[in-house]
């Protein structure tokens, strides 16, 4: 009835977000803020060496301590689980040996912070008490602590079970890249080191679990996680007990940017806890551990050449990738695989080979953060470009004009294979119309003409495309129902992090039924409110959850006229919803509500139900992508660079972005101005500081490493819309496409700023010691 | 975390509050912005916390002719909206202001940043600039020490067991004096990479008549620029050349460049020299 | 038996008498002894200005006072703004309308030191607020819908104004 991509209020409205009053009046429900009746509070004692074996561990200190309930090590847990390992791994067959963690390390330690024992007690002053009272003797082993290193022929191992450090390897690519970098004209290589950084949400992580008190042998758990239904598989898995007794419930979040969504071993060992003592236990992770508790993401260093032609247009591009990937791989090879097909961008690339490499190391494992691999993918192409840009003598806008993809060339077939083998295309998109918005947009705010704010200091302005694969499948589930009060509750397997997903379905849900937002409840993030669900990653929740939800809502919609219609003696296309009334179109009064639909629905003992239809108004959708659907953006930076001191500052940004349908435009664009200081500060200052041994050496000050209100500069985003056939919202996500295009574009700016230098800036983040560094090199 | 366990005791004297101190094993709490992370980190763990903020006894804010007091309890707050202290040191209140944050100074106090010694902070470097003096009450009775023999050891301040520090003393500078400071931090109050204090006093022909410069967070204490400071004297303040990297090495040979997670040695020993001519520009053109 | 000591304080206009633990922080009072988990606690280092509180009318963080510090003081957190029942303070609204908040975890704190910020400033320019900003972190919004929620208020608080 409605066409894809039309209007239909709320959709596309900025509504004001359902969540916001009980967050502003500190209402918030968040895992720290969720007590149980005699709840027990639990510690982890955590390895501060990075490879070890463990000597020995007498835990009777601990328990000597006066609050003290429970102590537990590897030993201890054996009995309680029905795996000894975290089964995480993912499908795929790059990767070369065991990588699942360990639920507790039991001989050997293999990350800084991996935990070796769980102290329990009554107040978390008494669970600290007992940590401390510790003396875990450790034997050192060699450590690991740089991928590259880490593949060189001899190097000590990561993990004795390995046979070498080389956990996976793939290559990536198509056509005949000898043939194009042969005589080509234009050929450069350049090596690029993207460094370790994390995600620091502000709030840490936390897992508390409370045997169920109506179902036997049940468990609740809670989770300051974006995964809630793959948790409570992992863990009903690791545990040895059926699904069915494992409820698995995501509070207010606060904060994902992807390391939530791993399964860790704390949520197994505090649901352990729990199970065996019989009672609640909770455990917050300090900020401390979450440096070396929460995954982290990157150390890249790449090596590539790209091959052209004299006009810029684009040959060949061939390369290695070397990925750091930590310990273990509690969430596969999302990271180098992302970076390593995105890389191509919105262009034209004849031919392509990427060979990656993914190292074990001693180091934190790597998971996604915010971007998961794209940012970097796409940090290399933007700087190749730049390169063919200068070498070619055009303007680095000109060399992208002459590779973008056409938009007569929609959907574009690339060459490549997304993980789960599809072919990746790209739905739509008008990446020229894109760049030239952006271009004049900027020209008329002015970038590039604005003085520097002093004589000493520089103005540069920069430029960045990007695409992102969003909607990521294989499905998301949704069950739309009207109770007989007339409320509509919208049960779903998406999770939220912050970005305001009960809000935008709240909308397609309002839209779609004819009522008003106020009487839509949603649930989310909680494994009894649908069966199967996947949750919060990947900029899905309003492409995949949000057209599962009006998928449902059609479906509930479509019910409700054919009742209404047999009752009323009309067809149901002579109907419409307003104000939750199901009325002949233009005649309002005389009316069927919703709530009275429902109410027939509910059935009456011995009655017929209305016109031969099931029970109950509502419906259960998952619904399957065919495809993952192509958001893309330019950034244009613009920068002020003190070349004395090394300092940027980004003074403003401008981004041009295309989510496809915007189901509410003042949230896209919190994501985008959110997404876009999150890649400044990976262009400019996010790093985890790794010695030789393995320790963190900035830890634990995530200040230090996060842009703060100082490094915000005015951000200014304008909507496209390119609809996508993949799902009848017409949505892209876009939680990350601000993050994915913004370091390109800040790290061009800085060269543009100091352009009669000709620095090559490859590495980030480019913090102030390191372009003094390189400008100190440059100079005569 | 949480801090292990301790004794806790508030009491309303100074000469309580010393009997308390005895205890080797009791520590002082004053503004606690630095004291309580490492407390809560269980870095350190005393056995009693004596709370000096419901003591009396100290003084607040004295100006006096030639030098102005600050007691233990002046916070960083106070030293920013003091107008006395705005007038007559602007140095440090200059100095201040890129401390911390505004939740932060209302309770971090002056002193306690002097006897913390952290090598970034500014209070100990204007305290090196302006050779101030701290009074020191103890079991021993009460003394003066000049800050340069204090500040023995970063986070180790010269302090006998049971020792406080009452108030410091900060020297004044002729009204017709300029200051400046410069500081690179990785943003505005984070903690600094490099930092420079400069005292200019200018004779009737606008000739440098007295300078001083030293340089924090460079070096595990800040330094006095001695050697730059002779050069400095007698030249006139129009035409002064820009201070180069060579004399500020002068006054760096020696000394220790602090290499770590924030900054490594080689971009420390580069912003020297930039932050020094910075604070000296600065120092000369309010100078009057 | 852990010794508890006693104390009172005046928690957003309400006098309360409770006994804690030498070692408690003002966050721990507040949010595990008196239900007040509006304040939180981010990195315990004084940071991330997740736990700021008004305490005496000055802004604190709370994860760096001892609870007994605060004995006899008036503390203000973000549930005093509007009270159970009672509309959004137009500060609030102000977030509110300008989407100035997504997780939300980072924003109780937030409210308190602009509330303070304002008190002493009725029209702060956009620099004195980044200023008064740059002592929290936010990971979600990128700060520019905080920022200009602020500079909507322009001295026009109206009724409601606490």
């Amino acid at each position: 009835m409605t066409t894809q991509g039309s209007a239909l209020w709320p959709i596309g409205a900025r509504l004001s977000r359902v969540e916001d009053e009980p967050l502003l009046r500190g209402q918030g429900r968040f895992l720290a803020d969720l007590k149980r009746p005699g709840m027990l509070h639990a510690r982890f004692l955590r390895s501060p060496i990075a490879h070890a074996r463990l000597q020995s561990l007498d835990l009777s200190s601990a328990r000597a301590v006066p609050g003290v309930i429970a102590a537990w090590s590897a030993t201890d847990l054996l009995g309680r689980l029905a795996l000894s390992r975290l089964p995480v791994a993912m499908p795929g067959k790059a990767v070369r040996g065991p990588a699942d963690p360990p639920v507790l390390a039991a001989e050997e330690i293999c990350h800084i912070g991996e935990a070796i024992a769980v102290v329990v007690a009554d107040t978390p002053f008494a669970a600290d008490d007992g940590v401390a009272a510790l003396r875990p003797l450790f034997d050192p082993l060699p450590v690991v602590a740089d991928p590259q290193a880490a593949l060189d022929p001899g190097a000590p191992l990561a993990r004795a079970e390995l046979k070498d450090n080389l956990i996976a390897a793939f290559e990536s690519g198509y056509g005949d890249v000898e043939a194009g970098l042969k005589d080509a004209p234009i050929r450069i290589t350049r090596r690029f080191r993207l460094n370790k950084g994390a995600a620091h949400s502000v709030e840490t992580r936390g897992v508390m679990a409370e045997p169920d008190p109506v179902q036997p042998d049940g468990l609740i758990l809670w989770s300051s996680t974006q995964m809630p239904h793959r948790v409570r598989a992992v863990v009903a898995a690791t545990l040895g007990m059926p699904e069915l007794s494992l409820r698995v419930i995501a509070p207010d979040v606060g904060g994902g940017f992807g390391p939530k969504f791993v399964t860790y071993p704390e949520e197994v060992v505090i649901a352990a806890l729990a199970r065996s003592l019989g009672r609640p236990v909770r455990w917050i992770e300090d900020r401390a551990e979450n440096f070396v508790a929460t995954t982290q993401e990157r150390l890249q260093v790449w090596e590539v050449t790209v091959a052209a032609n004299a006009d810029g247009s684009l040959r060949a591009i061939s390369g290695t990738l070397v990925q750091d990937c930590g310990a273990y791989l509690p969430y596969g090879l999302t990271v180098p695989q992302n970076a390593s097909t995105n890389l191509l961008g919105p262009y034209r690339l004849p031919a392509y080979r990427l060979s990656v490499r993914c190292a074990a190391t001693n180091l934190v494992p790597v998971t996604p953060t915010r971007g998961a691999g794209r940012p970097q993918g796409t940090f290399v192409m933007e700087r190749m470009l730049d390169a063919v840009a200068d070498a070619a003598a055009l303007s680095r806008i000109e060399v992208r004009r002459r590779n973008l993809i056409a938009a007569s060339d929609m959907p574009y077939r690339t060459a490549l294979q997304t993980r789960d083998g599809n072919a990746m295309i790209y739905d739509s998109g008008d990446y020229p119309a894109c760049l030239e918005q952006a271009v004049s947009a900027a020209t008329a705010l002015g970038f590039g003409q604005r003085p520097a704010s002093s004589p000493d200091t520089r103005m540069g302005v920069g430029v960045s495309c990007y695409v992102e694969g969003t909607g990521r499948g294989p499905f998301e589930s949704a069950r739309v129902r009207v109770d007989p009060a007339g409320q509509i509750e919208v049960s779903t397997g998406a999770a939220a992090q912050g970005q305001g997903t009960a809000t935008v379905l709240t909308q397609v849900a309002a839209a779609v039924l004819g009522v008003s937002p106020a009487s839509v409840v949603i649930r989310a993030g909680d494994t009894a409110a649908v069966p199967h669900g996947l949750g919060a990653f990947a900029s899905r929740q309003a492409p995949v959850a949000g057209a599962a939800v009006r998928l449902a809502a059609e479906a509930v919609r479509d019910k409700a006229l054919r009742v209404a219609a047999a009752r009323l003696e009309v067809a149901p296309s002579d109907l419409e919803i307003v104000d939750g009334v199901v009325q002949i179109v233009g005649v309002p009064g005389d009316g069927i509500a919703l709530a009275d639909i429902a109410r027939a629905l509910c059935g009456m003992p011995g009655f017929p139900l209305p016109a031969g239809e099931a029970p109950g108004l509502q419906a259960d959708i998952a619904f399957e992508p065919p495809g993952l659907c192509y958001a893309n953006g330019v950034h244009v930076a613009e920068v002020e660079v003190d070349p004395l001191t090394g300092q940027v500052r980004v003074t403003r940004m401008l981004v041009v972005h295309d989510c496809g349908v915007a189901l509410n435009p003042t949230l896209v664009e919190g994501q985008v101005i959110g997404g876009t200081l999150h890649g400044i500060g990976m262009a400019l200052h996010e790093e985890v500081l790794v010695d030789a041994e393995g320790r963190i050496r900035n830890a634990p000050y995530p200040a230090s490493v996060v842009p703060g209100a100082w490094d915000a500069p005015k951000i200014n985003v304008l909507h496209r819309e390119s609809p996508t056939p993949f799902n009848p919202l017409g949505a892209k996500g876009a939680g990350e496409g601000g993050t994915i295009g913004a370091p390109a574009a800040v790290i061009a700016a800085i060269e543009d700023a100091l352009r009669p230098l000709s620095l090559a800036l490859s590495e980030l983040p480019m913090t102030p010691a390191r372009l003094a560094a390189r400008i100190a090199n440059a100079r005569p | 975390m949480t801090p292990a366990a301790f004794s806790y005791h508030a009491p309303s004297t100074l000469s309580d509050a010393l009997r308390l101190l005895e205890d080797g094993s009791a520590m002082p709490l004053a503004g606690g912005q630095s004291l309580m992370p490492t407390l809560i980190a269980r870095a350190i763990a005393p056995g009693a916390i004596v709370d000096l903020n419901r003591i009396q006894d100290f003084p607040d804010v004295e100006l006096e002719p030639g030098r102005l007091r600050t007691g233990a309890l002046v916070r960083m707050q106070q030293v920013i909206d003091h107008p006395d202290i705005a007038q007559n040191l602007p140095l440090l209140h200059q100095a201040v202001s890129h401390i911390g944050h505004r939740a932060i100074r209302n309770r971090g106090t002056l002193v306690g940043s002097l006897c913390q010694l952290d090598p970034w902070a500014e209070v100990p470097l204007v305290a090196c600039a302006l050779e101030a003096s701290l009074l020191i009450a103890g079991p021993s009775g009460p003394r003066q020490a000049r800050f340069s023999e204090f500040a023995a050891a970063p986070n180790r301040p010269l302090l006998a067991p049971g020792e406080l520090v009452v108030a410091a003393d900060w020297p004044l500078w002729r009204p017709e004096h300029g200051a400046g400071f410069s500081e690179v931090a990785r943003r505005p109050n984070d903690p600094a990479l490099a930092c420079a204090a400069a005292l200019i006093l200018l004779d009737e022909n606008r000739h440098i008549q007295r300078a001083v410069l030293a340089i924090g967070a460079v070096c595990p204490l800040p330094i006095r620029c001695h050697q730059l400071e002779a050069l400095l004297v007698g030249k006139s303040a129009d035409d002064l050349r820009a201070i180069t990297t060579d004399m500020i090495e002068a006054d760096l040979s020696g000394h220790v460049i602090r290499d770590d997670a924030l900054a490594d040695a080689a971009y420390r020993r580069h912003l020297a020299p930039i932050v020094a001519a910075r604070a000296v520009e600065q120092a000369v053109s309010r100078a009057r | 038996m852990t010794n508890r000591i006693p104390m009172s304080l005046q928690l957003n206009g309400r006098s309360l008498n409770v006994a804690i633990e030498a070692r408690e922080t003002l966050a721990d009072l507040l949010r595990d002894h008196l239900g007040h988990t509006g304040t939180h606690i981010g990195c315990q280092q004084g940071h991330c200005g997740a736990c700021t509180v008004l305490v005496d009318g000055n802004s604190v963080r709370a994860c760096l006072m001892l609870a007994v510090q605060a004995n006899g003081s008036i503390v203000d957190t973000v549930e005093g703004l509007a009270p159970a029942g009672e509309p959004l303070h137009p500060l609030q609204q102000a977030l509110r309308a300008h989407h100035a908040l997504q997780c939300g975890f980072c924003t109780p704190g937030i409210e308190m030191t602009l509330i303070d910020l304002l008190k002493r400033q009725a029209s702060p320019t956009e620099a004195d607020i980044r200023a008064a900003l740059a002592g929290h972190l936010c990971r979600c919004t990128g700060y520019q819908n905080l920022i200009e929620a602020v500079l909507s208020l322009d001295g026009n608080k109206g009724p409601g104004w606490r």
